[in-house]
């Protein structure tokens, strides 16, 4: 057998004259799915050696390793991949295992910023500040101010805000209040969040849903789920949160949203209210934002 | 009859032995195995400051000096606090089904942990500076809340008996599970996510400063469970039997009830509910070693240490780069080991 340490000593001996190119090489490990957008969006995406499984999008990340849920993170799993940089969402935790992190070099950077709108570029431009990307970084920052000025816009005329409701899980649903991100989104895509009067989420019953009298029942999906053929996931969500008891013309219209799509708050999040928008405002006209590579 | 005695004697010397040298194998395979691939050899090398092996490089020390080492030391203390608590809770209330749950402590702790994942914005601001170890320091505060709730209760119903305090701890953790649930229920998705996985239990995140804190209960638990063996052996012929005999029975159980407490809040309060271990630890043990409790309190404790190192080992490699709950390995582990020497034990009729 060929001694390991040759092996390796003359590949690197080989490998000497591209280090120059191969030194922004990085091995990047992602906690949170806006922050694995955020990378692939700068165009990084090969450089994510692993994901927590909060990361559904691109596609490309489903198939790395999983580093485990965003905020029970393990820290010698990530450690052992040996990451350059560790991209922590403001939720990442648990905070011991953070210290830790930051205890073993300079590899950890977390976003802190606020839950808002306006977050979103600002997440892109923390990810292309960390990555050395920053002029990358600055031009998907603006296009997505763009949109969401975009969005802003179209919605703004919109003449009639919609009621609407935002249900977590649908056999035993939770609704979002105020100051959730699904609160946050309502409200972007220009309707009104008829459970406003309380922070956070709080369990539903079926009384609890027609009482409102919302026109709109927003549920989630994965986006990794695929769709059971012959179903349609409407009409599914809408008989297991018990409205099909109504008749067909009071129902609210039950709308399943592509939850880290929706939910994010990443590079995404301008398309995802928008198309929204779009379902709630159906008599309106919405000619689309522009295609980005990030989108899609 | 000395001859059989001596043979006993030998008998549980060889199993107590055993049982050392499989903690030992099975606290050295836990730090010489992880995600992060390190050679065993090179370990022991570094650690013994001897030519052995390569070099380790800075990751690799500090990942196993800073990182590996005091988790499994976190992972041995609460295996044998758990083990040993179990063992004094099953003694004092003469029940081989007693946990240290029953008594209340843990559903205190996990109340008080409940409020602090739930309630962070509404808790005084000066008990975040306290950063990683907010959590911990509830916990503890619940646990010994819920202690002195279920000793004032005891006494005001005159007296301890046996029955008062289980009765007290079972309406405590009532009461607990109330409130847990009414936090589960205003929490939100991720605090119900942080309140789950904590409740399976995680040595996740424990450095050396969270491992030497924990150490001072469980050393003082077992110290104290080892001296009072012979008192122990006395209360399982009966409280009443145990007081003609010259045992203060009512301080022997406040004693056994604060130990187990600070024991159970320090493990608790640092590494969630790790749960089966306090209950199926000293029934390992009785199974090998019989009732006697100058045997059976250090077997339940190397039992511990056993389950929990080889637990520790499994929940950081089964699913890395993530990681299990140590709660559900042990409980994986202890379980069909459990229900083997039972069946075992009924076939052969022996203990």
């Amino acid at each position: 057998m060929l001694d390991r340490r040759t092996l390796l000593l003359s590949a690197l001996g080989a490998a000497l004259p591209l280090r120059a190119a191969l030194a922004a090489q990085q091995r990047i490990v992602c906690a949170g799915g806006a922050m694995t957008e955020c990378v692939f969006a700068l165009g990084a995406g090969n450089d994510v050696v692993a994901v927590d499984t909060t990361s559904l999008y691109p596609r490309a990340a489903l198939s790395l390793p999983k580093i485990g849920y965003l905020r029970q993170l393990a820290v010698e799993g990530v450690l052992s991949l040996s990451p350059d940089i560790v991209l922590a969402d403001r939720d990442a935790g648990p905070p011991n295992v953070l210290t830790q992190l930051k205890a073993t070099g300079s590899i950890l950077h977390q976003y802190q910023g606020p839950l808002s709108a306006e977050a979103v570029p600002d997440k892109v431009r923390f990810v292309g500040q960390v990555l050395d990307r920053a002029a990358r970084a600055e031009e998907v920052a603006s296009a997505i101010s763009a949109d969401l000025a975009t969005l802003a816009q179209a919605v703004a005329r919109v003449e009639k805000r919609p009621r609407v409701l935002f249900i977590l899980g649908t056999v035993k649903g939770r609704m979002a209040g105020r100051g959730t991100i699904a609160d946050l989104v309502i409200k972007l895509a220009g309707g009104e969040n008829v459970a406003g009067d309380f922070d956070s989420y709080r369990a539903v019953s079926v009384e609890g849903i027609i009482g409102p009298q919302p026109d709109f029942v927003l549920t989630m999906f994965q986006s990794d789920h695929a769709p059971v053929a012959g179903e349609d996931p409407a009409q599914k969500a809408a008989r297991e949160l018990g409205l099909d008891i109504l008749p067909k013309n009071k129902r609210p219209q039950v709308i399943p949203v592509d939850g880290p799509y929706l939910l994010a708050l990443g590079p995404r999040s301008a398309h995802a209210c928008y198309d929204l928008a779009a379902q709630l405002h159906p008599t309106q006209d919405w000619p689309g934002l522009p295609a980005r590579s990030w989108v899609g | 009859m000395p001859a059989l005695e001596t043979a006993r004697t030998r008998r549980r010397w060889h199993i107590v032995m055993a049982l050392g040298i499989l903690a030992s194998l099975a606290t050295l395979l836990a730090v010489g195995v992880g995600p992060l691939d390190v050679i065993p050899l090179d370990i022991l090398g570094w650690a013994l400051h001897l030519p052995l092996g390569e070099p380790l490089s800075d990751l690799q020390q500090s990942v196993i000096f800073d990182i590996r080492l005091p988790r499994v030391v976190m992972a041995l203390l609460a295996g044998i606090g758990l083990a040993v608590s179990g063992c004094l809770t099953q003694s004092l209330f003469r029940n081989p089904l007693a946990d240290p749950g029953l008594i209340g402590v843990s559903s205190g702790a996990a109340l008080a942990a409940a409020v602090t994942i739930v309630l962070a914005e509404h808790l005084p601001i000066w008990f975040f500076h306290l950063g990683p170890f907010a959590l911990p320091m509830a916990a503890a505060i619940g646990a010994l809340l819920a202690t002195f709730a279920i000793l004032r209760l005891a006494d005001l119903a005159g007296g301890e008996a046996t029955i008062v305090l289980l009765l007290a701890g079972i309406g405590i953790g009532i009461l607990a599970e109330v409130g847990i649930g009414f936090l589960i229920f205003i929490s939100n998705e991720q605090e119900l996510r942080d309140l789950t996985f904590w409740r399976m239990g995680s040595l996740a995140g424990n450095g050396w400063a969270q491992t030497a804190i924990v150490s001072i209960p469980v050393f003082i638990i077992a110290i104290f469970a080892w001296r009072i063996a012979p008192a122990l052996n006395a209360l399982s012929l009966g409280d009443d039997v145990a007081g003609h005999l010259g045992i203060p029975v009512a301080s022997l159980q406040r004693g056994i009830v604060i130990a187990v407490a600070a024991a159970i809040g320090a493990i608790v309060a640092f590494s969630g509910m790790i749960g089966f271990l306090g209950l199926v630890a000293p029934h390992l043990a009785r199974l090998l070693v019989g009732q006697d409790h100058r045997w059976l309190v250090p077997a339940s404790a190397l039992i511990g240490c056993v389950i929990m190192a080889f637990g520790d080992l499994v929940t950081r490699i089964a699913v890395a780069p993530a990681e299990l709950p140590i709660g559900l390995v042990t409980g994986a582990l202890g379980g069909p080991v459990f229900l083997f020497l039972l069946v075992r034990q009924m076939r052969h009729g022996t203990t």
